[in-house]
């Protein structure tokens, strides 16, 4: 019996999927539910039995410090790095976008550091900011400082956001200029006839036209910053919090009770991924309704 | 649930009623018991000089296997560690027909994450290279199983290693076997101590003095530390087990139970440390980012650190100019010492890889292999009788670490990471946020006690 035209195309569409599904159903989406399953436990890998606790570990959490610790400064790494890469990045994409010369060589500048390890990154900085490092020297001859940087708990954590809104610039630069470069120019020249301002086409045409990218970026900014821990831990004394966990994040706490902590906190460590990952849905869907608005 | 199904003890004595009798008898545990450290001459530490001080100085040598058998033994990846047993794996399976041993390696970082993942994929290992203070935990998770008592009588370890071996028994058992010890030392630049004109120091007043003799500012940019400032590195060890009991008090109560940190000595001692931050202005936290590389780029006239330190020392910075001494003494004198230890997991907990994991551990811990471990690694005998050996004591560097030994302690811990960081934050407390060391360490106190109160509940 032949197969019609539509079933075989059907089925060759399936053959062509399977391959990512089964990534998709055994690497991504079961590791998640067994994270759901093991969060509902004592769960120690090494230990005979890991029995059911149903939701003790959610409980726990209302009452662990560090782990609130590590919620807030999981949102100041949102709040604050997500607004400063994105305006400084369209500052650079704009400002490369009126090059005229050497654009590709500034270009490539800009990205160099987002090709870069973040752990090489990371170090690099951690010994900028040394009492004695770059930076307390460069302050010196102004007069100004020394500061602790990466030792006081009031500054540690906006210098880590400093060095990841650094390391993701290229990125969002880039991307920005891609969508810089995707407006008519007919709709900037005719607004110039009109004698609209710069300011007038910047908020009228620029920003509604690169509102698809903005949106891009500002959920990919949010997911990475929700989850940000390499440069924590690079950039701390023994991979640890930062002096008094003021740098931890939620990430850099799940990872801690998991793999650091002997004996392993592995279901708790598991029921704080499941609250990040509601955290991180909640967010996305809500970025995708609210700021997905369709430009005229 | 189902942890009734497993007892590791009666599994070892099944295990032992199978296999023929052990030759060790108690006049070998006497020949140990008399051969103590320091008091014995030079001829007693000489190989002939103790009976069981042969290949397998445990006797497993008399051990039956049944058949061919292949035993995995894992350890954290260190160069010269790793290259060692590599040179030690061949002699023993040569001297140990019937037995392979697969020697599996992994990064430091990865320890935790790589045993668990392993065992709990129903693999790892049947011998496992452990940090001792680990120990605790991977026995309450019955992980590691107790050492067979016919072969490694705890009389005997207690008797022949140093005292501070004894933090690897638990409730009367032994559950892993040190090759070597390491203990803490004050590391000395010369070239700066020379320039200032000052002598390594001895005791608390004169680490203040040289400290402050050597400093070299300017501005408020410190060029040298006087004194390195490392609580997450060794300074924390250096509190807990050094600086208390030098000033006259044990950090916890001989059963291990009970906490002392907010005696009035220790919070002196913990205030001792703090005064070369705040009021004697000699040390910065995070310079150079930590203080062995601190010291080792020449920039810190005083650190405190391990005898490990030594062989990397000799790699990172072969023209620096030092020397090391005990730790300054007050009261009396202390120090920190530590161990990695080899246990045998509920993975070999019978039969012939019980027997094969044994004549490994027995191998490990024999004579031989630790005279060969000083040189190549750096750390020191866990056996008393063999760190009097002449030889070891003819380089300078290492004598500091040895004279220690009889007086350096060991932390009981229950979790190495929450303790450490307990620590570090009440350190932190005092020296960023002006809380009074007694809050602080009161604060740390409750913490790690919480937990030590767990453990032993689970326990009894």
């Amino acid at each position: 019996m032949s197969l019609s035209l539509q079933r075989r195309r059907w089925l060759w569409g399936y053959a062509f999927i399977a391959i990512p599904l089964f990534f998709f159903l055994f690497v991504r989406i079961g590791p998640t539910i067994y994270a759901f399953w093991m969060s509902l436990h004592e769960w120690d890998p090494i230990a005979l039995d890991r029995p059911y606790i149903g939701l003790e570990n959610f409980r726990t959490m209302a009452d662990d410090e560090t782990f609130w610790k590590s919620l807030r400064n999981t949102w100041i790494y949102v709040g604050v790095g997500v607004p400063a890469g994105l305006i400084i990045s369209l500052l650079i994409a704009l400002g490369l976008q009126r090059m005229i010369r050497y654009t590709g060589f500034f270009r490539v500048l800009y990205f160099l550091p987002y090709i870069t390890s973040l752990v090489a990154v990371g170090w690099v900085w951690r010994w900028m900011y040394m009492p004695n490092g770059l930076f307390n020297d460069i302050l010196g001859w102004v007069g100004l400082g020394p500061y602790k940087w990466l030792g006081s708990p009031d500054m540690a954590i906006y210098s880590i956001i400093a060095t990841t809104v650094w390391h993701g610039l290229g990125f969002q630069v880039v991307i920005f200029l891609a969508g810089l470069e995707s407006i008519p120019e007919d709709y900037l020249a005719a607004a110039s006839v009109d004698g609209a301002s710069g300011w007038q086409k910047f908020r009228d045409i620029v920003v509604p036209q690169i509102n698809p990218t903005l949106v891009f970026l500002i959920v990919t900014g949010v997911i990475s910053n929700l989850q940000v821990f390499t440069q924590i831990r690079a950039m701390s004394s023994g991979g640890t919090g930062g002096p008094l966990d003021s740098t931890i994040s939620m990430v850099l706490y799940v990872y801690q009770e998991a793999f650091q902590s002997l004996p392993s906190h592995m279901g708790y460590a598991s029921a704080m991924t499941v609250v990040l990952f509601l955290m991180i849905l909640a967010i996305t869907i809500f970025q995708l309704k609210v700021l997905q608005r369709d430009t005229e | 649930m189902g942890s009734s199904e497993f007892d590791p003890k009666s599994v070892l004595r099944r295990a032992a009623d199978r296999r023929s009798v052990l030759k060790y008898g108690a006049a070998s545990a006497g020949a140990f018991g008399a051969s103590r450290w320091l008091g014995a001459s030079a001829q007693d530490a000489s190989p002939a000089a103790s009976p069981v001080d042969g290949p397998a100085d445990f006797g497993t040598g008399s051990l039956e296997l049944s058949g061919d058998v292949t035993i995995q033994y894992w350890q954290y990846e260190l160069a010269a560690k790793t290259q060692l047993v590599e040179e030690l794996i061949p002699e023993f399976e040569e001297a140990n027909p019937g037995i392979t041993v697969e020697h599996v390696n992994f990064p430091y970082d990865d320890f935790r994450q790589q045993v668990a993942a392993a065992v709990q994929a129903g693999e790892g290992p049947d011998v496992l290279n452990v940090y001792y203070g680990w120990i605790p935990a991977y026995v309450q998770q019955q992980f590691l199983v107790p050492l067979p008592q016919d072969i490694f009588p705890a009389e005997v370890i207690r008797d022949a290693y140093f005292p501070t071996v004894q933090v690897a028994e638990v409730e009367g058992e032994y559950y892993a076997l040190p090759t070597a010890v390491r203990t803490l030392a004050l590391f000395y630049n010369k070239d700066i101590l020379e320039a200032a004109g000052v002598e390594p120091p001895s005791n608390w007043e004169e680490l203040v003095e040289v400290a402050k003799a050597t400093v070299q500012k300017e501005g408020d940019n410190f060029e040298v530390v006087g004194f390195t400032w490392d609580i997450g590195g060794q300074g924390h060890n250096w509190w807990r087990e050094a600086l208390n009991r030098q000033n006259g008090q044990i950090p916890y109560t001989d059963d291990r139970r009970e906490l002392l940190w907010t005696e009035p000595e220790c919070i002196e001692a913990f205030e001792y440390a703090v005064s070369f931050l705040t009021e004697h202005g000699v040390t910065q936290a995070g310079f150079q980012t930590d203080g062995a590389t601190a010291f080792a780029a020449g920039k810190a006239a005083l650190h405190i650190d391990g005898s490990y330190r030594l062989g990397s020392l000799a790699i990172d910075a072969p023209d620096l100019n030092y020397g090391v001494v005990p730790l300054p003494e007050h009261k009396e004198k202390a120090s920190f010492a530590s161990f990695w230890a080899n246990g045998i997991t509920r993975n070999a907990a019978e039969g012939d890889k019980l027997i094969a994991s044994a004549k490994w551990i027995d191998f490990l811990s024999s004579a031989e292999v630790q005279r060969r471990w000083t040189p190549a690694i750096g750390e020191l005998p866990a056996r008393q009788a063999l760190a009097s050996d002449p030889a070891l004591l003819e380089n300078e560097k290492l004598v500091a670490f040895i004279e220690s030994l009889p007086y350096s302690y060991a932390t009981f811990f229950v979790n190495e990471s929450t303790l450490r960081q307990a620590v570090i934050d009440a350190f932190d407390q005092v020296v960023l946020n002006g809380v009074d060391a007694e809050t602080a360490v009161a604060e740390a106190e409750a913490q790690v006690q919480e937990e030590l109160d767990e453990y032993f509940a689970q326990l009894d």
